[in-house]
């Protein structure tokens, strides 16, 4: 143990990991856990099947086997770390055979850092660093064999290179690369390698159904580190949510220092959830009323879809839930999801479609890590707390149909229709119309679903706007809608000066107020 | 009942460790098999009808026998497979006959006699294969992930096309020429895409096929049996959600026509009858290629009316030498009037029948549970309901095989969600059999763990011999030629 210790390589690579683990910590822990939610790991032989339709199914089948253990606190960056610590192994070893000692460290060091930057892109996968693994254990067993014959090394070159594409896909690359420097004087095992490192890809791209790039490639989906604190913390907010930590959501959110759409709309769900929106809506950045809604289209990325659900989740629209669930399987890895399996679950428990329920749940069962949740939701074995839960929310869902042909006010209104205490849906709809601008729309949805029993200061702002337009005086209108008698009195003072034109004042005074935000809030061309 | 379970006993040795099915007690109940095989009529070259017992046991024997043949004999703690050689030899020797399903299960050390169930062989032959595209549920208009080709005697899918193919490329409609590979469509959508045709003439061409005089690029498509024309309609698609989840999705017609593709002269010919204002659609050729059948509903004010759009089943004259139409429309089925709607007509290869979808409102009847499918005699002109196939939930998009004596189609009976396969006998007079859900090696942990959707089977009669290098190279080629519209 003690000679182990003197070692100073063994202490050189402890504090590597541990730097390797600190820096992936502090970078991807957040997107380590969306990488574990967007793949659905069962342990089911025909779903291991399906990984032998594309190239390299054993470093898939590792990578995402290891991936499930992201699921856990520091799971992603241990897993990560160890992981890339066995790729060092492995291609030390195998540098070593071409390389002096010195220089073949140096290399694989270089490697394994290259490859720590590279897990801390969000679209990276382990799978792509198993690819790598598996490249320099094939290499390292290739470089240990002695065959003196040129061609039966090269007919031995050419069979490896085919078993490792089979396996480890672009890990190929390594075994052709080093076996190229063994035998660079040899014309026939040169020719071999150079043949089949070109050959396989293309031959069997056509039963793979890959491009000509992805054939090379598979399963690395980026060369370039994507390290960017701004996005962890974008799937920060995402993953919080996941998990129900909205306190989470809403520090993140007020710590980020560059505030995006995406921002915003975690923001407004977080308040929301504490039925603050109206209270703080007018406190932080809104750009108009993108940060409501996530609107879909083609042009967004799968974490953008899979995220503009939640807030239909939250306030009972359970089609365009599932909508935004169903998307985001489609575009998802191998189009599984844990976190949209588990959502689409919900959804049909909560519409009472318990067949198609089951059938995510049966496929959560089937994994490591979700199959307590999927057990206590599973309706011959609900838990009590889910059945409230269950019962709290199908209190939410819409009882008449209609179609909304985009008109995202409609389908609300259904709601409130539904559930007059539907108080997130009824804060949704309202300050909808307030960020549109839409006073007119706002007083009619005000007057049908709020009334004068529901009064926080940005609807007794806007509603002092609405009155100040109207031919009523708006004293006698003041009382029945229990407007505070000071958001008036400031109302008369922001009027006089908003009439003098003293836009200084107003920012100073009233900058946080939905009089300034009516006035002010322009769209950026 | 106690005679027909001891006498099953006669050919059950003990043999290879199988426990011997002794004293067994007559349950008088058939079994719950999963999927529903008890009764279902299938082709002699069907791959075997794997099934799991919705009863709890320790041990399950199971007896396949027929009136000719060595019996087949399985035993184990859950429902073993069905040796695929030995399941084929009986079936090949009991065509237009019935097998016997024989289930004994032990519980607690003593053995119970289910009722025997049959299955019912036919004579009739089914073609080689289905092709099929898988989906997510709910977005049928686009996101297809590919069109998959799954051979029926045994469990082997092959994928033919997968969106990995070409970088955003979404694979959308697909048809054949009366199941004949040779001549192929399919549209592919994305930056890339294009309408592909492929005969033995004229080989295989990506087009555009949007042009100035057309509302839309080319959709829904049907071959003629010369091979020399394509039906198409044009689309102007929209999709939009209910608020309420049991309907989840509609897709309709702002606008849409219908035009005839001559494969020849690269020429669309259509007649002002079939662009009208009125939305005309899901057009298909009878045998002989001188009608083509179609559906068509009056104009509304779409979203609005959805509700009031019901399409009638209507046909109209084509000259394949001329490439001209008649100069009226008859209506063959006046659906709206029963306040009902029909979809996807698909005429019997024979020429005797006609058979479609229909629904209480619209064109996509994919999402409504009311969706049931019918069939219309050419001779009689009768509509009748196909009770013997349909189910409470939602029966869809079909095909007939090449002898017209099969029927695939997709149900969402099995979970509600997702579309899944079945196939039906059909006989000289339009009678169905049972039909049975595509069969799977593992049926039950295949359905569950499978989150697409089938959608448009086709029968196939024969080895889809598809060019992917032509095509992904035709696919990203910058330079795509038009169909032009002949005025």
């Amino acid at each position: 143990m003690l000679h182990f210790l003197k070692n100073k390589r063994i202490w050189f690579v402890i504090a590597w990991a541990v730097a390797c683990f600190l820096f992936l910590q502090v970078y991807a822990s957040y997107q380590f856990f969306y990488k574990e939610q967007m793949q659905l790991f069962l342990f089911s032989s025909d779903y291991w099947a399906t990984y032998f339709s594309k190239p390299a199914w054993l470093a898939c089948l590792s990578g995402d086997f290891l991936t499930q253990f992201f699921y856990f606190i520091g799971g992603g960056a241990v897993t990560v770390t160890l992981t890339l610590l066995v790729l060092g192994d492995v291609a030390y070893r195998a540098l070593r055979r071409l390389l002096p000692d010195k220089y073949a460290c140096l290399l694989a060091l270089l490697i394994i850092t290259w490859e720590a930057l590279r897990n801390a892109g969000m679209y990276y996968t382990l799978n792509s660093t198993v690819a790598l693994v598996g490249g320099f254990a094939v290499s390292w067993m290739m470089l240990s064999c002695r065959i003196s014959n040129m061609y039966v090394r090269g007919l031995l070159y050419a069979f490896a290179l085919l078993i490792t594409y089979w396996m480890f896909g672009y890990g190929f690359w390594v075994l052709s690369i080093l076996l190229l420097f063994r035998d660079i004087k040899s014309i026939f095992p040169i020719l071999a390698i150079v043949v089949a490192t070109v050959a396989v890809p293309l031959g069997l791209r056509s039963c793979y159904l890959l491009t000509r790039p992805q054939a090379y490639l598979y399963p690395n989906m980026q060369w370039m580190p994507n390290v960017d604190m701004g996005r962890e913390r974008m799937v920060g907010l995402s993953v919080e949510a996941y998990f129900g930590n909205w306190d989470k959501v809403l520090k993140i959110s007020n710590e980020m220092p560059y505030k995006s759409q995406f921002t915003t709309y975690f923001h407004n769900l977080a308040e929301a959830k504490s039925m603050r929106l109206a209270d703080s809506l007018m406190a932080f950045y809104q750009p108009l009323n993108l940060g409501l809604y996530l609107q879909i289209g083609s042009d967004k990325s799968v974490f953008w879809i899979l995220n503009s659900g939640e807030i239909w989740f939250e306030i009972g629209d359970m089609t365009m839930a599932e909508h935004s669930a169903l998307l985001g399987q489609i575009f998802s890895n191998n189009r599984r999801s844990v976190r949209v399996a588990k959502r689409l679950a919900e959804v049909n428990l909560i519409n009472r479609d318990t067949v198609a329920a089951q059938k995510y749940l049966r496929l959560l069962e089937k994994t490591w890590f979700h199959k307590k949740w999927a057990a206590l939701r599973n309706p011959e074995s609900m838990s009590k707390s889910v059945k409230e839960w269950l019962e709290r929310k199908r209190s939410y869902c819409a009882k008449e149909d209609i179609l909304r042909a985009g008109d995202i006010n409609a389908a609300i209104r259904k709601l409130l229709d539904a559930n007059e205490n539907n108080q997130m849906a009824l804060d949704y709809l309202l300050c909808n119309q307030l960020l549109m601008k839409n006073i007119v729309g706002f007083y009619a949805d005000y007057a049908k679903y709020a009334k004068s029993l529901y009064m926080k200061r940005i609807y007794a702002e806007a509603l002092l706007i609405y009155m100040a337009g109207s031919s009523e005086p708006v004293e006698t209108t003041v009382v029945p809608y229990n407007i505070p008698a000071s958001v008036y009195r400031e109302f008369k003072d922001y009027t006089v000066h908003y009439e003098k034109g003293d836009t200084a004042y107003l920012k100073s005074r009233y900058g946080k107020t939905y009089w300034f935000y009516f006035h002010f809030a322009k769209k950026k061309a | 009942m106690f005679i027909v379970a001891v006498s099953a006993l006669g050919f059950m040795a003990v043999s290879c460790g199988r426990l011997s099915v002794e004293r067994a007690e007559a349950l008088n109940q058939a079994p719950i098999l999963m999927p529903d095989y008890a009764g279902v009529t299938v082709p002699a070259t069907i791959a075997p009808l794997n099934f799991t017992l919705c009863d709890s046991f320790d041990v399950v024997d199971v007896v396949v026998s027929g009136a000719k043949g060595e019996p087949i004999h399985v035993q184990g703690t859950s429902v073993p497979c069905l040796p695929m050689d030995d399941w084929h030899v009986l079936l090949s020797e009991n065509q237009g006959d019935s097998l016997s399903l024989q289930i004994h299960v032990q519980r607690s050390g003593k053995w119970f006699a289910f009722n025997p169930v049959p299955i019912y062989v036919s004579a009739d032959s089914i073609d080689e294969s289905v092709c099929y595209r898988l989906i997510a549920p709910g977005y049928e208009v686009y996101s297809k992930m590919g069109i998959y080709r799954r051979t029926l005697s045994d469990f082997n899918q092959t994928a033919l096309v997968e969106n990995t193919l070409v970088p955003g490329m979404c694979v959308n409609c697909h048809s054949f020429k009366q199941t004949n590979p040779a001549y192929f469509t399919m549209h592919v959508r994305g930056k890339n895409g294009a309408t592909l045709v492929e005969s033995p003439d004229h080989g295989m061409k990506a087009y555009s096929t949007k042009t100035d005089s057309t509302i839309s690029s080319c959709v829904y498509p049907y071959w003629h049996p010369s091979g020399k024309y394509i039906a198409y309609s044009n689309n102007e698609t929209r999709q939009t959600f209910h608020t309420m989840a049991t309907k989840r999705i509609e897709v309709f017609d702002f606008k849409s026509d219908i035009c005839v593709y001559n494969i020849a002269t690269n020429e669309l010919l259509s007649s002002p009858l079939l662009r009208t204002a009125n939305y005309e659609t899901f057009p298909c050729f009878s045998v002989d290629g001188k009608r083509l059948f179609f559906c068509v509903a009056s104009e509304k004010s779409m979203p609005n009316e959805l509700e009031e759009v019901r399409y009638n089943l209507c046909a109209i004259d084509f000259d394949a030498a001329s490439g001209t139409f008649g100069s009226k429309i008859d209506t063959l089925f006046q659906a709206d009037k029963l306040g009902k709607s029909v979809s996807f007509p698909r005429v019997s290869y024979d020429g005797r029948f006609l058979m479609f979808t229909m629904a209480n409102y619209g064109q996509f009847s994919i999402w409504h549970k009311e969706a049931d499918l019918y069939l219309l005699d050419l001779e009689t002109l009768a509509v009748r309901p196909l009770d013997e196939v349909n189910s409470s939930d939602t029966e869809s998009y079909h095909a007939w095989s090449s002898n017209s004596r099969w029927v695939v189609f997709s149900s969402r009976r099995m979970d509600g969600l997702y579309t899944r396969i079945y196939i039906a006998h059909v006989d000289e007079s339009g009678k169905m059999g049972k039909p049975f859900l595509l069969p799977q090696e593992k049926p039950i942990e295949y359905y569950d763990a499978l989150i697409y959707s089938y959608n448009i089977p086709e029968f196939c009669n024969g080895t889809v011999q598809m060019d992917l290098r032509n095509l992904e190279n035709q696919l990203l080629s910058s330079e795509k030629p038009s169909f032009k519209y002949k005025k």
